[in-house]
């Protein structure tokens, strides 16, 4: 049998990486690492694509792509125009920015899924033109909809009649209680639409300029994917599809068993990401994912995210400790590869710099225009930006452009001015243990910054080593251990700050330790991750590829789902059947229990079909909800039923 | 003098005489004692007891319940000059307490309520037979800090169930501490529909919503 092989691309912040990957024998065939690009991410898929033979590429079988696209528009607040329907609601709904086009109806249903008041049609009727003007895509949720989606599917339905909008639908995305998360699910949802139908045409496009005519899938927050066209209609599922791929591959490549516990870290280029491995499955957070502010009740990977990466601005605050983060900026290697002036202006701040007066500098901070040959669109930049090349040291040396620096940071913050700076890149790049961009401009920033809070150059490197090293470890234990343990999170803050400087003869010490093993994964895991997590105590696995998971685990993850129902008692001794197919009411549990597992497989299959799962395999399993009183009487409180389809994707036909 | 007040009106608590327990209660205002010092040494203490007797079966409800109607009979007296000191009475938090809907058995949610008073929670009791949109109004409007659901039959548990179901629905569910009770209501039904706390008797409520609010 001829090996399967298959295309694994993950669109990161910094890096967009691409795998080739033998589905056969598990094994990566060839990878390629290229920086993203932004606005359109298709154009730095095309020039990783370009990177890898004609010949394996028409060899592949499937496609996937994990992508950060969802929680960096929500994280920035951008996305479609969406409007939101709300059926039955009071007066607690999501806190939208103000404008959002917000219609209340009445209507709704009980927990029990009958009506809790009729719908009324009036409000749309009346104002459904004023409410669409402007609008990408509608949202609809209905308050207990989980229980009964008829009134979500009525006001679908009228607004499909007037409209060709996309129209999303709250018990379509989850199945879970809480109207308010469900309302912000589905709204935000609703934003991504026009986002993800962009990216999803951008890579389709240039695909299919490569020849590749496999199915194209995306990797979902739980690690877990579905094809491009489900894509479409639920984008919001790709919410942490990075980092939950990131776990999956970190699984995959350091080919442990299945029933493994492990603590995965993905250090990237802006931001490092934990999360948790338990029975070899991504760990879930239960409460739905949260980003930024937004409660969603979107399945996806529990996760830490730091602002923590090889290309962190490195800087110093007023008590002249080393920060590190959250901001990313481009290594001064890479601006002095983009731009040959960078060594002469450096050389120059080197001859004349001192130690520092105000702290508020970076000395070896450059600003310069985002698209070096393009436009910066319609904004004008400030005059010495003409030059499209600002050095930070030269502008703060001259008292009267000080503010200029403030403007900069708001073209910054625009995207129309890159900021590039000292980062922990270029300190392995100036020691030589990296080869990447220009060593001698990493040597320079190096040179500046030590000579600038005056410290020897090697002792300098090992202090901003010593500082990641100490905040992965303290993010370790604020999220293994949860908020509430401050007082451990304080101690080991304490610990790691001081017993690393300072070693009295007589002391007290403490050890924490991680009880699972560490699984590296990122660009720069092996600088840093294996000397981190000696100090808690465990062993750091770096797996092959390490540096490339997020690719790898989209292309070997399953197409899995779990669709539940519930079956309820009612006051009058019957038995109401809840599914997302809607609610049904039977004489006898037997008949609520058959009709529930038809409606559910048949869905799974359906939905399994839509994700090119041609064969799966479909589990159904219940939970009884009963228990016996103090005097041994039963009680009947409810029947959960489950359905698991899982199956890998595949090209029809082959 | 005053230490006998103390003794004099937990012994009428015990003894079960409500007249005399609002008379002993009145005697002590009128010497100027503190009436949170009586709750707290003379009604909890004789309620304790009686609840421990209760527990171990050496008295039976219709006892407990009397003990329960002598002790209100003594708060009553107090509640003016507890009101008059303002804030120290709903200091240890707010209670709201019901019987769920189709059900119209009150006497376990009296003497908790009750018991709850003299421990010092502020507890606004809507009565039976309450519907789950009643309830989350009352919690509203009321702002307690604590739902108490109370249910006798087998038959009314599913109501339970479907009060917390709602609360998650209408994304309240952090806003409130759940605690369930009644005859057939155990700690495993409690568990299974995500409650809070469950108390076995008057006296465990208390001390499961003492511990819930973290007093």
């Amino acid at each position: 049998m001829n090996p399967q092989y298959g295309l694994g691309i993950d669109v990161g912040g910094t890096y967009t990486d691409v795998v080739f990957l033998n589905l056969t024998s598990g094994k990566v065939v060839a990878y390629v690492k290229t920086l993203t690009t932004r606005p359109d991410p298709s154009e730095g898929i095309w020039s990783a694509l370009t990177k890898i033979t004609k010949e394996l590429l028409h060899q592949v079988r499937v496609v996937s792509l994990a992508t950060t696209f969802a929680t960096n528009a929500i994280v920035e607040e951008r996305g479609g125009e969406a409007g939101l329907v709300l059926i039955g609601y009071d007066d607690q709904i999501p806190d939208m920015p103000r404008g959002t086009h917000v219609l209340m109806v009445d209507g709704g249903h009980t927990v029990l899924g009958e009506e809790k008041a009729p719908l009324d049609f009036k409000p749309l009727e009346s104002n459904l033109e004023a409410f669409l003007k402007g609008l990408d895509a509608v949202a609809v949720t209905g308050f207990f909809s989980v229980r009964n989606p008829d009134h979500e599917l009525k006001i679908a339905q009228f607004i499909k009649r007037k409209c060709d909008l996309p129209v999303v639908l709250g018990h379509q995305l989850s199945m879970r209680l809480d109207a308010i998360r469900r309302a912000t699910t589905a709204w935000w949802n609703a934003r991504l639409i026009p986002l993800i139908w962009n990216l999803i045409k951008g890579t389709r496009e240039v695909l299919s300029e490569m020849g590749i005519l496999a199915p194209l899938m995306v990797v979902k927050g739980d690690g877990t994917l579905m094809s491009a066209r489900t894509a479409l209609n639920r984008p919001i599922d790709t919410l942490l599809s990075g980092p939950a791929a990131s776990i999956v591959g970190a699984k995959h490549l350091s080919g442990s068993e299945n029933n493994f516990n492990a603590f995965i870290v993905d250090m990237g280029g802006t931001t490092t990401d934990m999360a948790i491995l338990v029975d070899g499955k991504v760990y879930i957070d239960p409460e739905g994912a949260q980003v930024g502010r937004w409660k969603t009740h979107v399945e996806a990977a529990k996760v830490r995210t730091i602002g923590l990466g090889g290309d962190s601005l490195i800087s110093v605050d007023d008590a002249g400790l080393f920060l590190i983060g959250p901001q990313h900026v481009m290594p001064l290697c890479v601006l002095a590869e983009r731009d040959p002036r960078t060594i002469d202006i450096l050389k120059m701040i080197l001859r004349n710099i001192s130690k520092a007066s105000h702290r508020s500098m970076i000395p070896c901070s450059f600003y310069v225009k985002a698209h070096p040959q393009g436009s910066t669109g319609k904004k004008t930049l400030p005059n010495y930006m003409q030059s499209d090349f600002v050095s930070e040291f030269l502008v703060l040396g001259d008292p009267k452009r000080w503010s200029s620096v403030l403007d900069l940071k708001s073209y910054e913050k625009g995207g129309f001015v890159v900021r590039s700076s000292l980062t922990p890149t270029d300190i392995r790049v100036a020691a030589g243990q990296f080869q990447f961009g220009s060593q001698e401009a990493a040597q320079l920033g190096l040179s500046i910054f030590a000579r600038y809070v005056g410290m020897d150059e090697s002792y300098f490197s090992e202090a901003v080593e010593e500082e990641i090293r100490r905040r992965l470890c303290l993010e370790t234990i604020a999220f293994v251990d949860n908020a509430d343990a401050e007082d451990l999170f304080w101690l080991g803050r304490r610990w790691f700050r001081e017993k690393s400087f300072h070693k009295p003869l007589v002391d007290l010490d403490i050890r924490v330790t991680l009880t699972s093993p560490v699984i590296g994964a990122g660009a720069p895991a092996a600088a840093y991750l294996p000397m981190a997590f000696r100090q808690l105590n465990t062993e750091c696995i770096l797996p092959d590829a390490f540096s490339v998971t997020g690719a790898v685990g989209a292309v070997v993850g399953m197409v899995s789902l779990t669709l539940t129902g519930e079956i309820r008692p009612t006051d009058s001794r019957r038995y109401s059947l809840h599914t997302p197919a809607g609610k049904e009411t039977f004489n006898t549990l037997e008949q609520a229990l058959s009709r529930g597992q038809l409606l559910l497989e048949a869905l799974a299959r359906e939905q399994m079909q839509e994700n090119h799962v041609a064969d799966p395999v479909i589990n159904f399993s219940i939970e009884e909800k009963k228990i016996l009183t103090h005097s041994g009487e039963e009680v009947y409180l409810a029947t959960v039923l489950y359905v698991r389809a899982t199956g890998r994707p595949a090209k029809s036909g082959l | 003098m005053s230490e006998s007040i103390f003794g004099q009106l937990k012994d009428a608590i015990i003894g079960l005489d409500a007249n005399k327990a609002k008379e002993i209660a009145q005697k002590g205002i009128n010497d100027g004692l503190d009436p949170i010092e009586m709750t707290n040494q003379s009604i909890r203490a004789a309620l304790d007891l009686m609840g421990d007797r209760f527990s171990s079966g050496s008295i039976f409800l219709p006892e407990l319940m009397l003990a329960a109607k002598a002790a209100d009979a003594a708060v009553v007296v107090f509640e003016p000059e507890l009101l008059k000191r303002g804030g120290n009475r709903d200091q240890l938090g707010k209670v709201l307490l019901l019987t769920v809907e189709g059900d119209i058995h009150d006497i376990g949610k009296n003497i908790v309520a009750l018991v709850m008073k003299c421990a010092g929670f502020e507890v606004i009791d809507i009565g039976t037979d309450k519907k789950s949109g009643e309830i989350l109004e009352a919690a509203k409007m009321h702002k307690v800090d604590v739902i108490g659901l109370s249910a006798l039959l087998t038959t009314t548990m599913p109501r339970m169930r479907e009060m917390i179901d709602l609360l998650k629905e209408s994304g309240l569910r952090d806003q409130y501490r759940v605690i369930v009770g009644g005859a057939p209501v155990t700690k495993e039904f409690a568990d299974m529909i995500g409650a809070d706390g469950y108390g076995t008797d008057a006296i465990g409520a208390v001390e499961v919503t003492r511990r819930l609010l973290g007093k």
